[in-house]
């Protein structure tokens, strides 16, 4: 059994979501998926639901409501990190949180297995990036821990949660820069587990332009 | 499928989603003194992290760039998601 863990359920993580289960839709493979966030009207335009439920419960209820459902699926109503999943040797994390000292606390975790793939994706309004690591048998062996590149991550501190829609309204987002990282995220992991690990450590987008660039070194003749 | 292979004469400098490829002058700068000629043209904020072919750069002001180096701004991680 696979266990494919997906760390926050909001623009990006409800983007790449369907695209996980899609690709990963067999008896092998266990769905666990986390936020304690619960759907709100202002998540209408860019995120997919059809109640105002906690966010892992009514994505669970829509995937296992599919028709050709194969996999297991868990809802952890819970910010993470929680006491209802610790995070195990093998699995995937597919990291989609708002803020960085959640990707601080993730990242800690992972880098304690032997046996992890990490993929994290953050946006702007119109840019973003998404970074990847794989450990194998205790040892960094591809892409880069998420705060090696990016101090910002590592020093992050726990911000007071936002809870209204007045004190989130000066952090818009947009559905089209969401996407755009999850589906760079979702190549990343596709790319790993056919075998073609990425040259690169990360991958920034940005919707106006359209362009997506890796930080791979140039070939030079 | 085969990369691209990309001819390069000098340097190419990357900042989020924007590379340019820099002329033979640049090479024999610092990273110090590419990162000023830049700032302007790709928006380059103070202090920001380089890479030079993907090793972080220690002391921007006495590291030369060579022919064929890439040089990353790196630009801060989406927060959101």
């Amino acid at each position: 059994m696979t266990n494919i863990v997906v760390i926050g359920l909001g623009g990006i993580g409800g983007c790449i979501l369907p695209l996980m289960w899609k690709a990963f839709n067999n008896e092998n493979t266990h769905l666990i998926l986390i936020d304690g966030d619960s759907f709100e009207l202002r998540n209408i335009t860019r995120q997919f639901f059809n109640n105002y439920g906690p966010k892992a419960t009514e994505w669970k209820n829509f995937l296992q409501g599919q028709t050709f459902n194969k996999c297991r699926i868990t809802a952890v109503n819970a910010y993470f990190p929680t006491e209802l999943y610790e995070l195990q040797e093998g699995d995937i994390v597919v990291i989609g949180v708002d803020n960085h000292f959640a990707r601080k606390i993730i990242n800690e975790k992972c880098k304690q297995l032997n046996n992890v793939i990490v993929i994290s994706g953050g946006n702007e309004l119109i840019d973003g990036n998404a970074q990847f690591y794989i450990r194998k048998n205790g040892e960094l062996m591809a892409g880069e821990y998420l705060d090696t590149l990016h101090p910002e991550i590592g020093t992050a501190k726990k911000e007071e949660k936002k809870t209204t829609s007045c004190d989130r309204a000066e952090d818009p987002q947009y559905l089209a820069t969401n996407n755009f990282v999850a589906t760079i995220m979702f190549n990343i992991l596709f790319n790993i587990l056919n075998g073609a690990i990425p040259d690169y450590t990360e991958v920034c987008i940005d919707i106006l332009s359209n362009k997506a660039l890796t930080n791979a070194p140039e070939n030079v003749l | 499928m085969a990369k691209k292979k990309v001819v390069v004469e000098g340097i190419v400098a990357k900042y989020g989603v924007n590379a340019i490829k820099l002329g033979a002058s640049y090479v024999g700068k610092t990273v110090e003194e590419v990162a000023s000629l830049l700032s302007s043209v790709l928006n380059l904020p103070e202090g920001a992290i380089a890479t030079v072919n993907g090793k972080t750069v220690e002391d921007q002001s006495e590291t030369t760039l060579k022919k064929g180096n890439t040089l990353e701004f790196v630009k801060p991680a989406g927060s959101k998601g």
